[in-house]
């Protein structure tokens, strides 16, 4: 049982972290495809996410960890909400800072369109000192074996994202595929520590979740054109 | 005064960052700007951290201040070295690379061969570049516990100032420092600072004297970052020759790599402009069996050549608008600054406006000055009935409600993401809206027609599918695709069956130079096996173009 849940930890550490950097980078990308400048918006992106990292450990520096799991598992769905709302957000700040009527402030709103990098950064900072808690709570050392397993699905993302993701999925279906990732580790969290997370409120939570990804699945292609048509190539007329 | 053990949690981190950036960015600039390279030197540094922090946990804490001022002068000593050693690397496994390849042609080898051993060499390429990105992850993973023991704060307040470090080295770097500074002028800087970082640490922090071998290989690094930085120029120079002329050398005369500089003098300088949108390089290129020829390059891939851009010149102005039967009297051009393609224009009777949009005035600058370029294109720029308009083509096409009859599209191919934007539907649907219904659109772009009996290999075929799809899924309706010689070209329309293929001289208003007869024939005949196919379209947000792939010969 207990070996069983450091595995499930470690491999939702290699997960997270994974996903945290994909979806980072699809942040980079979806910065660079409106406002233009790769290698600008990659290195931006890039240090922007390593404080922000800093600052949401920081933020957990004196967590309880009893309640270690559910701050998890809470993170985890928040992560999913923010990682599937991040590219259509930098969308919407560009579309924003093209309206004429907020000219006088488009500097702000291209400022602005990089609070999703800052957000995605700071709660994946949360989840790894409670990923750590968890780790010390199975064994002696277990919190160093979730960190190295994290570092490696950190890597693991470097290669992922420009050799699959953009190339077969591209900035959408990126995320989206991701946002599934995060949220099948969600669900893997609850069933390991369901014990301690008895509240009918999670199991809801979860399913609402899966529902509106199911969705998603179903009708994105339409939502994509939808965005993409509204909010970037503007509609024939 | 005490060192602060948190202020210098956040000096070091911000070297160490800037490191890592300057890592990426040599080898993307090496590589061809492609971001694969940027994302995975970024996990080659994270990993050197994630083992650094690793090692790091036995280490004793005992001497702390003088090992992490030991270290900081080792990350110093990597930030002078990495630009030098991915240079050296370059021309060696570009050395290794021609040898195989040569090896490979004397030995009856096949193409394939020669593809695999030109692989398997930059692969050894990249291999040492990340492996410079590894160590500076390495440093960084080490860093940490030390600055932890050297300070009595609280570990998280200690990670705290590391990061913050670490968002301020990214931001002074991206936004200040990379784009004022040549690549190895950013590794002198970032390395003097680190051996300063070093040693103001250790006085601070230590009541003692500096150890002398500490101070010693502190102060050498700096005198090694001012040489570097004073020599900046020539070591660029000498890179930038070695990018345009060693595979040519190489082939024709094998020589030691000592006498590298030596045959490098030979050549013609580089005249090498930094823009805020790319790298212009112009030189005299020696071509097999020819005199010398003036050359640009643009971020090192080769724009044009004064012996060959008369092909491309004539190809690209005149015959698209045979295909199309037009004679306009205004035309827009987008990108080709250098005023080649608007020489060929007004030489058509009855051209009384070229409409250019250039968004690098620099190019626009230099192409007006220099003689040699204002003889190419006959002062083009210098014309009253050329406007050019200093702009974001692609920004003006997404937003302009005027509708144009004749529109030149003439960028880079699509090497990388930023160009890649330029040949996407996005890009394609703009520009077909800004049309007349019967508009006409004329697009420099990689196609490939089949050639005698050999089918067309995979990756031409595949980057015809990607442009004619794209095109398609724009709203074009018909598409004359075309070729001279090396350069391709594809006319396209919003209107159906818009072009004729049979083009003789007589369609044509002026006489061309280099087009010959026997070139207009060949174009009726020519075949773009390709495939029409939603997967492949180029999008702005799932780019088919200018990601993995590099070259488009």
């Amino acid at each position: 049982m207990r070996k069983g849940r450091l595995v499930a930890l470690s491999v939702s550490a290699a997960a997270v972290a994974f996903a945290s950097l994909v979806y980072e980078f699809l942040l980079a990308q979806s910065l660079a495809a409106v406002f233009g400048g790769s290698v600008l918006r990659y290195n931006l992106t890039v240090g922007l996410f390593v404080a922000a990292l800093g600052l949401g450990a920081l933020m957990l520096a004196h967590s309880p960890p009893e309640k270690a799991a559910g701050r998890l598992l809470a993170t985890e769905l928040l992560l999913t909400a923010l990682g599937l709302a991040g590219p259509v957000t930098v969308l919407a700040c560009d579309w924003l800072a093209r309206q004429p009527a907020l000219a006088s402030m488009a500097g702000g709103i291209q400022i602005l369109a990089y609070a999703p990098v800052v957000a995605v950064g700071i709660v994946s900072g949360l989840e790894l000192p409670l990923l750590m808690q968890l780790g010390d709570r199975e064994r002696v050392h277990g919190g160093i074996t979730v960190l190295g397993v994290d570092y490696l699905g950190m890597c693991l993302g470097t290669i992922v994202f420009p050799v699959v993701v953009m190339p077969r999925f591209g900035l959408f279906a990126g995320s989206y595929a991701t946002a599934l990732l995060n949220l099948v580790v969600a669900a893997l969290l609850f069933l390991t520590y369901r014990r301690e997370l008895g509240s009918w409120r999670w199991p809801t939570t979860l399913a609402a979740a899966a529902l509106l990804l199911a969705f998603l699945g179903i009708y994105g292609d339409q939502a994509q054109s939808f965005v993409v048509a509204h909010l970037y190539v503007g509609v024939e007329g | 005064m005490r060192a602060n053990p948190l202020l210098f949690a956040f000096v070091f981190s911000a070297g160490t960052f800037a490191l890592e950036l300057l890592c990426a960015n040599v080898i993307v600039f090496q590589m061809g700007g492609m971001i694969l390279w940027q994302c995975v030197t970024l996990g080659a540094y994270l990993a050197g951290m994630g083992i650094g922090a690793y090692l790091a946990r036995d280490v004793p804490t005992a001497d702390a201040a003088p090992r992490l001022a030991r270290l900081t002068l080792r990350a110093a000593w990597l930030a002078l070295a990495i630009v030098p050693v991915i240079y050296v690397a370059y021309v060696l496994t570009q050395r290794a690379q021609v040898n195989t390849e040569l090896d490979a042609v004397a030995a009856g080898g096949a193409i394939a061969q020669a593809g695999f051993a030109r692989g398997a060499w930059s692969s050894v390429f990249v291999g040492v570049c990340e492996l410079l990105a590894l160590a500076a992850g390495l440093l960084a993973g080490f860093e940490l516990p030390l600055l932890m023991a050297t300070s009595g704060a609280a570990p998280a307040t200690v990670l705290g100032a590391n990061y913050l470090g670490g968002l301020a080295g990214s931001l002074v770097y991206t936004l200040f420092l990379l784009p004022r500074w040549e690549l190895s002028q950013l590794g002198a800087m970032i390395g003097g600072y680190a051996a300063v970082a070093a040693l103001a640490f250790l006085k601070l922090s230590t009541r003692a004297p500096i150890p002398r071998r500490i101070l010693a290989t502190g102060v050498a690094a700096l005198l090694a970052a001012v040489g570097l930085f004073l020599r900046a120029e020539d070591l660029e120079q000498l890179a930038a020759k070695v990018r345009i002329h060693y595979q040519a050398e190489l082939v024709q005369r094998p020589y030691g790599l000592w006498a590298l500089p030596n045959v490098m003098s030979e050549e013609a300088p580089v005249r090498r402009i930094r823009t805020p949108y790319q790298h212009i390089e112009l030189t005299d290129v020696r071509f097999p069996m020819a005199p010398p020829v003036l050359t640009m390059f643009l971020d090192g891939y080769f724009q044009f050549s004064a012996s060959m851009e008369r092909f491309y010149h004539e190809a690209m102005a005149h015959l698209p608008l045979a295909f199309a039967r037009l004679a306009p009297e205004k035309v827009l051009v987008l990108g080709a600054g250098d005023g080649l393609l608007a020489r060929e224009l007004l030489r058509r009777p009855g051209m009384r406006e070229v409409r250019m949009i250039e968004l690098d005035d620099s190019i626009v600058e230099l192409s007006r000055t220099d003689p040699e370029i204002k003889r190419l294109n006959a002062g083009a720029l210098d014309d009253p009935r050329v406007k050019v308009e200093i702009a974001d083509a692609l920004a003006l096409m997404r937003t302009t409600t005027e509708k144009f009859g004749t529109v030149y599209i003439d960028f880079p191919y699509p090497y990388n993401y930023d160009l890649a934007k330029l040949f996407s539907v996005e890009f394609y649907t703009w520009v077909r809206r800004a049309l007349t219904p019967d508009g006409v659109v004329v697009i420099n772009a990689p196609l490939f027609p089949e050639t005698g009996d050999q089918p067309l290999d995979d990756a031409r075929r595949r980057s015809n599918s990607v442009l004619l799809s794209t095109l398609a899924a724009a709203g074009f309706r018909s598409v004359a695709p075309f070729r001279v010689l090396v350069e391709s070209f594809v006319t396209a329309s919003p209107a159906p069956d818009r072009f004729l293929r049979a083009v003789s001289a007589r369609d044509l208003p002026v006489p061309l130079a280099a087009i010959t007869p026997e070139m207009l024939d060949a174009l009726s005949t020519q075949k773009f096996p390709h495939a029409v196919d939603a997967s492949l379209v180029n999008s702005v947000f799932r780019p088919t173009f200018g990601w993995l792939r590099r070259g488009f010969q």
